[in-house]
Order: C-alpha cells, then sequence, then structure tokens
C-alpha cells in the first residue's frame, strides 16, 4: 500500500510536534517535511506536492489562506487553528476538516479519517471567494517563477483579465494570478478601485485624466501614462466614485 | 420629593438655628431701636418666632406637595393664597391671644402693637412669601444636586466599563495557542509543560485580578511581562531575543496594570510574526523628571507588506491611557532603519 504524504506547517514548534506525536498511530501517513511560515510552505509544498496538509492560519509572512493560492494543485487541508471565525473561510476552501486548537488526539483521528473518504470524491478546484476574512484586500500573494511576491494593493496601478488569470500591474511590473476579475471586483476597497470595463478594473488614485473619445466612448489615462478603456457602465461607476 | 426635614438632621438643625438668631435679632430690634423694655420684647420674639417656626412647617408641607414644575401656576398661586391667608391670620391670632394672657408687666408691648394688626399681618404675609421662596429653592437645589451626582456616578461606570473592554485585550488566541503548546509538551516535554503551565497559571491571574484602573508598581508589571515572554519564548523558541532594562529608581513609579502587555504584543507581531528573521525584543524603563519612561524596540522588514487590521493594540493603550490621565500624547511611536520605537509616558501623580 502506498503511503500517503504529509506536510505540517506551522509557525509554532510545540504545534508541529503534536501532530508528529499524534501522527505515529497513522503509518500509512508519512510526514515529509515541515515549515514555520507560509512563504516556506508554499515552496515546500509544489516541491514535496504532498497529498495531505496540516496548515496553521495565522503565520509569518504569508498566511494559510494565501498559501493555498500559491499552489500548483489542491492537496488535502486540514486547518489546524485557534481562530475559530476562520471555519466557514476554510471549508470555502474545501478544507478536509477545520481543527481547534488545542485538539485531542480522538478529534485529530476524525480529521485524518476523511482523507480516505474524500479519495472516492472528487478533488474540485475552487478559488477563494472573497470573504469578511479579507475584505477590502490589502495584499496579494503571486508566484513569479519560483519566486513568491506579496503585492501591496496600494502600488496597483490597474488589473487587466487575461483568459484564466488576471493581470496586476504596478510600477515595478506586471505578475498574473491565477483568479476572476470579479474575485478582485469584490475583494478590493470599491471606493479605491473601480470596474471600468469588462477587462479593466482601475485604482482611482492614478487616474490621471478623463478623455472622451466618441459619442459613448472613454478613455482613462493614468498617471504612468497607459490609457485604458472604459465601457459606458464603467464611466457611469467612475463618475460616481470620482464625483463628476 | 423625600421629606429633607425628616431624613436631614442638617436641615432641621439649621431651621431651628435661623428661628433662633431671628428671635435674638427681633428682641435686640425692639429693645434698642424701638426702646421697649427687653422683657416684653424678648416675650414678643419669642412668641412670635416660634409660631412662625411652626407655620414654616406647614408651608414647607404646602411648598412640598405643590411642587412648581408639575402644577399650573394658577393651581400653586391659588393654594398658596388660600394657605398663606390661613396660615398668617391663624399665626397672628395666635400669637396675640397668647400675649394677651401673659402678665402685664410682660406684655406692655402687646398693648402697644394690639392697635396695629395690619402690622403684624403685614409681617407674617412677609414670612410666608420668604418662607416659600426659600424653600424651593432648597428644593430646587436639592433635585439638580442628585442629578448631578447621578450623572458623575454615570460618568463613571461608563468609564470603567470602556477601561474593561479596552483591557480584555489579552487576545484569546494568546490562550488557545499557549494551551495547544501545552498539551504538545505534556507528550514530548512533561517538565517544560508544568512550566508552562505555572506561568501561564501566573499571568492570566496577574491579567484578571487587576482592575483596568487599577495602577500597580512598575515591578509588578514588568513580572508580568516577562510572564508572557517566557511563554511566547516556548512557542516561538530562539528566534526570540528579548532584553529588559530597567533602572532601579523606576522599581515603585505606578502605571496602569497591562498597559505594557499591548505594546510588547504588537512588537513580537511586527518582529516575529512578519518576518523569519531573529525577532530582538528591547524594554527599557528611565526616571523622566518625576515621570516614568518606558521604551519598547523591535526590528522588523521594512520591505514587508503587512495585513490589514493593524494598530488596534497601540490605539487601545492610546485610549487607557486617556481615560486614565486624560491625555492623549503619552504614547508616541516611530521607525527608522527596520527599528520600530514607542515610547509611553507614564505621569505620577
Amino acid at each position: 500500500m502506498n503511503t500517503i504524504k504529509a506536510v505540517i506547517i506551522d509557525d509554532e514548534q510545540p504545534a508541529r510536534e503534536l501532530i508528529k506525536v499524534y501522527l505515529q498511530d497513522f503509518p500509512e501517513i508519512t510526514l515529509v517535511g515541515e515549515a514555520e511560515n507560509g512563504f516556506e510552505g508554499a515552496k515546500l509544498i509544489n516541491q514535496l506536492l504532498p497529498k495531505l496538509v496540516f496548515l496553521d492560519i495565522q503565520m509569518p509572512k504569508i498566511d494559510g489562506f494565501e498559501l493555498l493560492e500559491l499552489l500548483d494543485y489542491q492537496p488535502s487541508v486540514i486547518f489546524c487553528t485557534a481562530y475559530d471565525q476562520y471555519a466557514i473561510k476554510a471549508f470555502d476552501n474545501n478544507a478536509l476538516d477545520y481543527l481547534l486548537k488545542p485538539f485531542s488526539r480522538q478529534r485529530f483521528a476524525e480529521a485524518v479519517a476523511k482523507i480516505q473518504l474524500s479519495k472516492r470524491k472528487e478533488q474540485q478546484v475552487s478559488l477563494p471567494s472573497p470573504m469578511e476574512y479579507r475584505k477590502p484586500l490589502s495584499r496579494i500573494v503571486v508566484k513569479d517563477r519560483k519566486e513568491i511576491i506579496i503585492i501591496d494593493v496600494e502600488k496597483i496601478l490597474y488589473l487587466e483579465a487575461q483568459d484564466d488569470y488576471v493581470e496586476l500591474h504596478t510600477a515595478q511590473g506586471k505578475w498574473l494570478k491565477k483568479q476572476t476579475m470579479k474575485y478582485f471586483e469584490q475583494a478590493l476597497d470599491e471606493t479605491k478601485f473601480v470596474r471600468v470595463h469588462r477587462k479593466y478594473i482601475l485604482h482611482l488614485a492614478e487616474v490621471a485624466k478623463l478623455d472622451k473619445l466618441g459619442k459613448e466612448t472613454f478613455v482613462v489615462v493614468l498617471k504612468s501614462g497607459a490609457s485604458i478603456p472604459v465601457s459606458p457602465a464603467g464611466y457611469q461607476k467612475l463618475k460616481l466614485q470620482l464625483g463628476i | 420629593m423625600q421629606d429633607l426635614f425628616a431624613s436631614n438632621s442638617q436641615y432641621r438643625l439649621a431651621y431651628w438655628l435661623i428661628w433662633a438668631i431671628t428671635a435674638a435679632a427681633y428682641t435686640a430690634i425692639l429693645t434698642f431701636v424701638w426702646n421697649v423694655a427687653w422683657l416684653s420684647a424678648g416675650a414678643d420674639a419669642l412668641v412670635f418666632s416660634a409660631l412662625a417656626a411652626i407655620m414654616g412647617i406647614a408651608v414647607w408641607n404646602v411648598v412640598k406637595y405643590s411642587s412648581l414644575d408639575s402644577a399650573s401656576v394658577i393651581n400653586t398661586l391659588t393654594t398658596h393664597l388660600v394657605a398663606g391667608g390661613v396660615l398668617v391670620f391663624v399665626f397672628v391670632t395666635a400669637g396675640e391671644s397668647f400675649l394677651k394672657v401673659l402678665p402685664n408687666t410682660v406684655n406692655n408691648f402687646y398693648d402697644f402693637a394690639s392697635g396695629n394688626h395690619i402690622y403684624r399681618l403685614v409681617a407674617g404675609g412677609f414670612i410666608y412669601i420668604l418662607l416659600t421662596i426659600n424653600f424651593y429653592l432648597i428644593i430646587y437645589y436639592e433635585e439638580s444636586r442628585s442629578r448631578r451626582i447621578r450623572q458623575i456616578e454615570l460618568d463613571k461606570h461608563l468609564k470603567s466599563a470602556e477601561l474593561n473592554m479596552l483591557k480584555a485585550q489579552i487576545n484569546p488566541h494568546f490562550i488557545f495557542n499557549s494551551l495547544n503548546s501545552v498539551s504538545s509538551l505534556t507528550l514530548t516535554n512533561p517538565q517544560k509543560a508544568h512550566e508552562m503551565v505555572i506561568q501561564l497559571a501566573d499571568f492570566l491571574r496577574y491579567s484578571i485580578r487587576k482592575n483596568a484602573d487599577q495602577l500597580v508598581k512598575l515591578a509588578q508589571e514588568i513580572e508580568a511581562i516577562k510572564l508572557f515572554l517566557a511563554i511566547e519564548k516556548i512557542r516561538f523558541g530562539d528566534r526570540l531575543k528579548v532584553a529588559v532594562e530597567c533602572d532601579g529608581s523606576t522599581e515603585n513609579k505606578m502605571l496602569p496594570a497591562l498597559i505594557l502587555q499591548p505594546l510588547v504584543e504588537n512588537a513580537i507581531k511586527y518582529s516575529l510574526h512578519e518576518t523569519d528573521m531573529e525577532s530582538e525584543i528591547k524594554i527599557s524603563c528611565h526616571e523622566k523628571g518625576n515621570d516614568l519612561k518606558i521604551l519598547i524596540t523591535n526590528n522588523f522588514d521594512e520591505e514587508a507588506v503587512l495585513p490589514r487590521g493593524e494598530g488596534i493594540g497601540l490605539k487601545n493603550v492610546i485610549n487607557r491611557l486617556n481615560l486614565v490621565y486624560n491625555r492623549q500624547d503619552l504614547l508616541s511611536t516611530e521607525h527608522m532603519n527596520g527599528i520600530f520605537k514607542a515610547e509611553i509616558i507614564i505621569p505620577q501623580v
């Protein structure tokens, strides 16, 4: 029988130790690695491709949810955290289970047992939906080949739809993020970011001027010089936010 | 309105004292200004003062039951006209009848004044009006005073409720994460688990026992902070480095309980949780004039893009200091070259 590969991502050493002790009851699960922050955790998971991840939420650098956004595939995740207010969000992310610290050996066993059940079900990749937890979004994690980059949303000039991805444009460059425009439209602070077009979301602070091209066609010129088309509906929203 | 004369012995005493003084003054005026024999003057003063004092009690009851803000002006006025008429009439008749039965040597002033009922009636009416005005003033004063006391008590309660809310800043996650560490250590390192449970208990006891507005000695607060740090060290291991330096002269300075904890927690959060560097936190305490100055510094990653929702801890410290010392400027922070510095001044009163 093939063993199940697992990793532990938690910033507290005793917390990692406890899971290791509990895992001794499960010979079918092999611990292949552990990390103490979201950054290393994401790299570790993408490198070792474990089937099971024990994941803390509040961690240095990037949190557990941000880590999930950086994965190339969808492992089974058992969240281990002291924060009960994230439970709904965790299940939203197809969590296998959600363990509240401190948890018993028995509760741990119940969570791990679910991996056997979930084998039969086809694992669906779901993207996080904007939840109160992160609204308004203040930073976005992206992967640039092997590098993980954290982008402050204040530094974003505009967002552009690119098929299944959204391209984030900043003064330093542009990055692709596997996500929908709808997600960003909802998650970003609506007083700062406006969806002006099916393909574009603008950072209002970056707007230099609004040009009229035709009868109903407008274009926004950004401080950086880039021009962004504006749809009639987008123009109405823009007018509202800019107070013109 | 409760009866002030029944419940308040000070008012009772003052009332009789005023009439005693009035009687004495009246005697003196009759004797020295009107050249009445002092014995007759005294008798007249005594009889009419005593009667006026008794009338006063009746007036008090009239005033009490026709309060100015509940009844209409006409009603109140009518009540006082009727009551005043009756009382003044009784006052004059009773007084004169009483003086009449006294021996001649004493009541010769009565003979002098008996022809002049108007004089006594006017005086009686004047006393009635004076008493009425005074009683209304006393009632008004008492009501506004009790209103003020209620307001002050309300403010006090609000303040302590607010303080308690602000103090409830021991992060519940700190407790649950610590319990998780203990749960782990019981299996891997029972001796350390034992130590941690005791440290946790001591720290929680300190934070639960102290009232939010209670001032504690710096030495106590530092002791609690060391417990907190010891627990955090078990959780995060060698990455957390802490140095505490306090001048001996500051040990007995007073400060609000747990005012430092959110600042230290903040320092840990920025230096430890958002970076993977070694975290260095320094706490130092000095005297500044007569006041206490505490500095908390930590390193942090200037490049880090921090998640939202920061600064609640710092805002709470500012609010608490404001509630206790009524000053907004006691906490200041600055950051440069990767060092974050929080400086807190605690006035000594």
